[in-house]
């Protein structure tokens, strides 16, 4: 019997159809010539960022300067990136205190509920988050699937424990029903780019068209057996099949959903370490980077209008050697933090630094977004770029979560740059907001169904 | 709150601390029974393959052992154990992995041996009609686990009809294969059953034998099995008691139940990804150590489940072991010149299965032997004590560093435990357990001293609510004692068999089953006879019909 090889070989199969040309770069230039034509659609990103910030050093003065969010605004040479001027930082926002009897801690109570909204739910003690997140919410309005991405790997907790599985994904496609995230930056390529491949020729996606019309056949006849009996099931099912029939429909006809370019592909980490994903920090920061541009491109392609990013598990532990830092920073740096000001100089010098580099990572994706002419404007203009964090301050301090709103300049949010500080607003409203900048009116979040947008915004 | 509970860097609990891992605290008693409810309480449902199904059912319906599902998005195990639990469903990238399966798995199979589909039918002599029939009369209905309807029967001609161009019928064939392998009825076990009275169904003879197969040996029927349901001889309870107990003798029974010995007790975790250990601290350890461990647990939970008793009590006490020649150097015993060797034990310090090191490797802290962590788990997993919230912010205990540079034993790093109150309602109940364990460090290592000092593996089981096994005793032999006391292990077991054997969470409605199924189970019953008593109970056979019919 013809024997397969492992994931590995697959990726790497699939990798030698692919025509190359560089990844990292050309971004800006690669579109360049797609800039023209009708009214560019909305793209939302979310990032889950963890263990809080470091309060006195975030909060920016009145010329939008700190000590971590600098970082956000410079380039790596330390010049001006134009951030600044398309950018919206919420001060006050708080996540309540209510674990709704589970044996959920304030880590989970943000993850699972920032971008849900929903109170937590029960699985088993554990918890999970109650409804939908609102990409995934926006992605039902829009028809489209999100692209979920995430660099997991970590020293400390290579995996979460048995009873944190809710801790792999922010993202839920309904109540207790994470979307979990892909954590191999060549697989999230070739699942972009093989559209690309020759021998995806016109046969083969006609047989899967075929393939996916009896597949959906049966699941419609199956969800009439079953009745209203564990039909989300179903239901979760279809939409998913939904998705990927929608890209096969725009392949087939020769339009969108293939991206003008293709890329070279990013490194092999599994090649380079079988452990690299899991259980080794080494390559996180090159695993990061190449998320971020996967996350970009597929946006600047139409290959997705809607992405995730997480950054670690919820409470993670990553050690930070990449920052000189080099100590699990949930148990003892981020537990240290026990106040606002700092505990101590060495401490906070730490935190700032993994701050820093936070920051300095969502500059690198949005500045990626805004190198994409689009339209008179950049393809950051259209998109919105949320930069959340599951707690305010790493002992677990729920107040002054940071909040910071990128893009979608002059579609909702203006140029310029700001502070809104109005005082303490509750988390829903992040959603809230979300929500109706990507044109889904609602007067609520989750479980404040009238909480409204932010104040000031 | 200044105490540190819950270090659980890397603890590596196990399939019931799904349960209740972060959260468990103090230490009161289970819930009684509840009352007023009947056994029959379960819904109509699907249950999605597990990753480990799906290779297993490729591998018995195609003959396929590449194990294509390992490189699916990881399953999230909310019962702990990894048998198509109730929460799993499909997201896109699923859709997309399943896809790039069938395709491979459909070109495979049609280019080497394509037998297994048509039944050895060669269209050139036969013509494409009559493998056409093969494959959809006898090769689709195994794939379904069941007969096809007519409208599946339809839908799936209708693709081969399209594809099978120039009178080749393989390329129709092998995209029907596509669809069947992308299917819901192939993806899912159902259980929706037929009415049988007001508001009941029953499962088909088809679900049944699906579920008992599933449960017993990890995969879809055999073909005896799936013979016995054509035939119309399995429709009683005395039926699906025949069949598991046929099914429990088969190499794939050994299999499968090895893997719900290794996520009852978090061995499974016993790999890579999953557990690590510092170097700095153990300068010895070396990762492949964990298969060596990981083959010692196979065979002993095979002996075990298997052997001439079959009981927890043999799980527990046990001296025998199975080494090689790594293990056998941490052990201290002679080695075998290759592979395994069954030897004998010291039991006063390596007794059963708590002592083994592969058990003590996951149970640990990567640079401790973790006396919290591995407290935290036999309570939770080995028996069952219902969890309660944790403090909300947990510092972290002293390094492992300074306790060295200290000279002090782990229990001495964690003396604040007992001597902060505000940690000590709890704590005393978890290291109580915990420090038991104290002469085995973080991986498995036998040791009498600790940076110079005596080690004290004195402790205490308290709180279980069963004087039987309550009160202190030395190390982890003494700790074994307590628990072959009283029925509190052998109805913690029967509550783990129920998840495992049901694929659910129990509600408080099926805690009178869950009592009943525990009721005449002891620490010296056969632990597979469980599996048989849930085979031919309504629980597992029946369903609550949806007022209004499905």
């Amino acid at each position: 019997m013809k024997s397969r090889g492992p994931r590995g070989a697959t990726r790497r199969n699939a990798l030698k159809a692919l025509a190359a040309i560089p990844f990292a770069g050309p971004l800006a230039r690669a579109f360049a010539a797609t800039g023209a034509g009708a009214a560019p659609p909305k793209r939302l990103v979310l990032v889950m960022q963890n263990n809080g910030t470091q309060q006195a050093n975030f909060w920016p003065d009145a010329k939008l300067s700190s000590p971590i969010l600098d970082s956000l605004f410079t380039d790596s040479t330390g010049a001006d990136n134009g951030l600044r001027q398309k950018v919206t930082i919420v001060k006050g926002m708080s996540i309540p205190f209510d674990a709704n009897g589970t044996n959920g801690n304030q880590h989970d109570m943000g993850f699972a509920r920032l971008y849900t909204g929903e109170k937590l739910i029960s699985m088993a003690g554990g918890p999970w988050g109650g409804g939908p997140s609102v990409d995934q919410i926006i992605a039902q309005d829009w028809g489209v699937d999100t692209l979920a991405l995430a660099v997991l790997a970590s020293d400390y907790e290579p995996y979460p424990k048995p009873g944190f599985e809710h801790r792999r994904s922010f993202v839920y496609l309904g109540p207790a029903q994470l979307k979990y995230p892909l954590i191999d930056p060549l697989g999230v390529y070739v699942k972009l780019f093989s559209s690309n491949d020759p021998i995806g020729a016109q046969q083969r996606l006609q047989r899967r068209q075929s393939v996916l019309d009896a597949v959906t056949g049966n699941l419609t006849e199956m969800a009439g057996r079953l009745g209203a009996d564990d039909g989300r099931k179903l239901d979760y099912h279809l939409t998913a099949i939904r998705a990927v029939e929608q890209r096969l429909a725009a392949m087939l006809a020769g339009s969108a959903g293939a991206c003008p370019l293709t890329p070279a592909p990013p490194t092999d980490f599994l090649a380079a370490d079988p452990q690299a994903e899991t259980t080794i920090e080494t390559y996180i920061p090159d695993m990061v980077d190449a998320m971020i541009d996967l996350a970009s491109i597929a946006l600047g392609c139409g290959l997705s209008r809607i992405a995730t990013l997480q950054l670690g598990y919820c409470g993670g532990k990553w050690g930070f050697a990449w920052e000189g830092i080099n100590i699990q920073f949930h148990d003892y740096i981020a537990h240290q933090d026990t106040s606002d000001q700092g505990s101590s100089p060495e401490n906070t010098d730490r935190i700032v630094r993994a701050n820093r580099y936070y920051a300095s990572r969502i500059a690198r994706l949005a500045t990626a977004l805004d190198a994409v002419d689009e339209a008179g404007g950049t393809l950051l203009d259209n998109t919105l770029v949320v930069w959340g964090n599951e707690l305010g301050r790493g002992d677990h301090n729920q107040s002054n979560a940071p909040v910071v709103l990128l893009g979608l300049t002059g579609q909702g949010l203006p140029t310029g740059g700001r502070v809104i500080d109005a005082g303490e607003q509750v988390m829903n409203r992040l959603g809230c907001t979300v929500l109706n900048l990507m044109d889904h009116p609602t007067p609520g979040f989750g479980d404040v169904p009238d909480c409204g947008v932010f104040t000031g915004l | 709150m200044k105490c540190f509970l819950f270090r659980l860097r890397q603890v590596g609990l196990g399939a019931a601390a799904a349960l209740v891992l972060s959260t468990l605290a103090c230490q009161p008693p289970p819930d009684s029974v509840a009352s007023g409810s009947s056994a029959l309480q379960a819904p109509r449902r699907l249950r999605r393959l597990s990753n480990r199904e799906y290779n297993n059912v490729v591998r018995d319906l195609l003959g396929d052992t590449t194990a294509p599902a390992t490189a699916f998005i990881p399953d999230a195990l909310v019962t702990g154990y990894d048998n198509g639990p109730d929460d799993l469903i499909v997201q896109s990238d699923q859709v997309e992995a399943y896809r790039g399966a069938a395709e491979a798995l459909a070109e495979t199979v049609v280019a080497a041996h394509p037998d297994v589909l048509v039944g050895g039918c060669d269209p050139a002599t036969r013509g494409n009609e009559a493998c056409i029939t093969a494959f959809l009369g006898s090769f689709a209905p195994r794939a379904f686990r069941r007969p096809l309807t007519a409208t599946e029967h339809n839908r799936l001609r209708t693709v081969i009809d399209a594809f099978a161009a120039d009178g080749d019928v393989w390329l129709g064939i092998q995209t029907a294969l596509e669809a069947i392998l992308q299917s819901p009825q192939f993806l899912y076990r159902e259980e929706l059953g037929e009415p049988i009275g007001p508001g009941i169904a029953r499962l088909t003879p088809y679900e049944i034998a699906s579920e008992i197969s599933f449960l017993i040996t990890g995969s879809m029927p055999d073909d005896a099995l799936w013979r016995a349901v054509q035939d119309g001889r399995f429709i009683t309870t005395d039926d699906f008691r025949r069949e598991a107990a046929r099914l429990l003798a088969t190499p794939a029974a050994s299999a499968n139940l090895r893997t719900f010995f290794h996520e009852w007790l978090a061995t499974n975790r016993l790999v890579p990804t999953m557990t690590v250990k510092s170097a700095a601290v153990y300068p010895t350890w070396d990762p492949a150590l964990m298969t060596s461990m990981a083959g010692e647990l196979d065979r002993l939970y095979d002996e075990v489940a298997f052997g001439d008793s079959g009981s927890l009590r043999a799980l527990f006490t046990t001296p025998d072991a199975f080494v090689d020649p790594a293990l056998a150097s941490l052990y201290g015993v002679s080695p075998p010149a290759s592979g395994f060797m069954k030897v004998a034990l010291d039991p006063t310090t390596r007794r059963g299965v708590l002592s083994r090191a592969g058990y003590l490797t996951v149970h640990a802290d990567s640079d401790s032997s973790g006396p919290v962590a591995r407290g935290v788990f036999t309570m939770a997993a080995i028996l069952c004590y219902r969890p309660l919230p944790r403090p909300a912010v947990v510092p972290p205990p002293p390094s492992v560093d300074d306790a060295n540079k200290a000279g002090q034993t782990t229990r001495q790093r964690f003396s604040q435990h007992s001597s902060d109150p505000n940690c000590s309602p709890c704590h005393k109940v978890i290291d109580g357990i915990g420090f038991g364990f104290e002469s085995f460090d973080g991986m498995g290592g036998y040791r009498t001293t600790e940076n110079g000092q005596q080690i004290d593996a004195s402790g205490v089981l308290m709180g279980s609510g069963d004087p039987n096994i309550d009160g202190p005793f030395d190390g982890v032999s003494g700790l074994v004692d307590h628990l072959m006391q009283g029925d509190r292990l052998s109805g913690c077991f029967a509550r783990q068999m129920f998840r495992f054997g049901t694929g659910a969470i129990e509600t408080s409605a099926d805690e009178p089953f869950v009592a009943s199924l525990g009721k005449d189970f002891t620490v010296d019953s056969r632990m597979t006879d469980l599996l048989l008593a849930l085979v031919s109970s309504p629980r597992f056979t029946d369903r609550i019909l949806p007022e209004g019919g499905p």
